[in-house]
């Protein structure tokens, strides 16, 4: 094998690529050439240098964290989508006053977008009587003078 | 997915502090991305591909993007910092106590972590993937959406650029691990 050939080669020797046949005339021609060998000999220099990452702290923990989060959490679309209904519909109209402790539960707890969000809010089952209570208020005002 | 991160995180951290020439927590930060991407997105793996290559896929994306991010800002790569000052991961080689050698290598290292950033993105991307996560050629083939024999051209200019900033002082660094070839 010439030095042409073998320069061709020769990525493909370093890095196992090679059938077993063209890697030993490829072995074979290293031993016998001083400029092949240095190309091989700079890109072992070069693996020195480029050490894997210290192991250091695991980052097991910080991923599973997220995870949990990301699990825990129901669609945030739910509460937007029940925040929006809310005051649009102007609860505190009703007398209860819901809205504002609503909106202030909310703000404050942007991150815990939940169904159990809501319902702590507002009691079990909070979208059941949901529908109920729009078409309720739907009546309510439009029979008003 | 506890066994996946502490299997594949040194590969990931290592590829990443590479690519980015970041400093460790930036690394971290990506690294972590990637495995949340890597679960988020876990339906979408088919087993008739090698989970590294999937793997390396959302890695390598990652750091693109974070690098045009630090695109604006490659004088910092220079001085050796990221944008929060804080050092950039050299990674030297081990070294013998003669403070001598300890200050080149440590100059050296910073030249290949200027040399790296200066690669064509491919081209990094071939050449850590082949170092820090031992894909076949075909595999990196498949994070790049290339042939095997374009792996092959990409890895051979890689480490001849790579070789001609380190120079020649780099061979006489300790020996450490296995040899390859």
């Amino acid at each position: 094998m010439g030095c042409e050939e073998v320069q061709e080669a020769l990525g493909r020797w370093y890095d196992g690529e090679l059938e077993p046949g063209a890697a030993a005339a490829v072995a074979a021609h290293l031993d016998r050439c001083v400029r092949c060998s240095e190309t091989i000999a700079s890109w072992r220099a070069l693996d020195r240098v480029l050490e894997p990452a210290p192991q250091g702290e695991p980052l097991t923990d910080a991923v599973l964290l997220h995870i949990r989060r990301e699990t825990s959490a129901g669609p945030a679309w739910w509460l937007a989508a029940a925040a929006a209904v809310l005051t649009a519909l102007g609860l505190g109209l009703l007398g209860g006053g819901l809205a504002a402790p609503v909106t202030d539960a909310l703000q404050t707890r942007q991150e815990q977008t939940s169904v159990a969000l809501l319902e702590e809010t507002f009691g079990p089952n909070a979208f059941v009587g949901l529908d109920d209570l729009i078409a309720e208020l739907d009546f309510t005002t439009a029979g008003r003078p | 997915m506890a066994a996946l991160v502490e299997r594949w995180q040194v590969p990931v951290l290592s590829f990443v502090c590479r690519f980015l020439g970041c400093s460790d927590d930036e690394a971290r930060d990506v690294a972590q991305e990637a495995f949340l991407r890597v679960w988020r997105q876990r339906e979408r793996w088919r087993p008739t591909a090698a989970f590294s290559t999937w793997l390396f896929t959302i890695v390598s994306n990652l750091c693109r993007n974070r690098a045009r991010d630090l695109g604006r800002r490659p004088a910092l790569l220079q001085l050796g910092v990221d944008e929060k000052g804080d050092p950039a991961v050299d990674l030297p080689a081990p070294l013998v106590d003669d403070p001598h050698a300890r200050a080149e290598a440590a100059e050296a290292a910073a030249r290949l972590r200027v040399a790296i950033s200066r690669l064509p993105e491919n081209q990094r991307v071939a050449l850590l993937l082949r170092r820090f996560a031992n894909l076949s050629y075909r595999e990196i083939g498949d994070v790049l959406g290339v042939t095997p024999s374009a792996v092959d051209s990409l890895l051979v200019r890689a480490r001849r650029a790579l070789a001609d900033a380190l120079d020649d002082r780099a061979q006489d660094w300790p020996r450490s691990g296995v040899e390859h070839g």
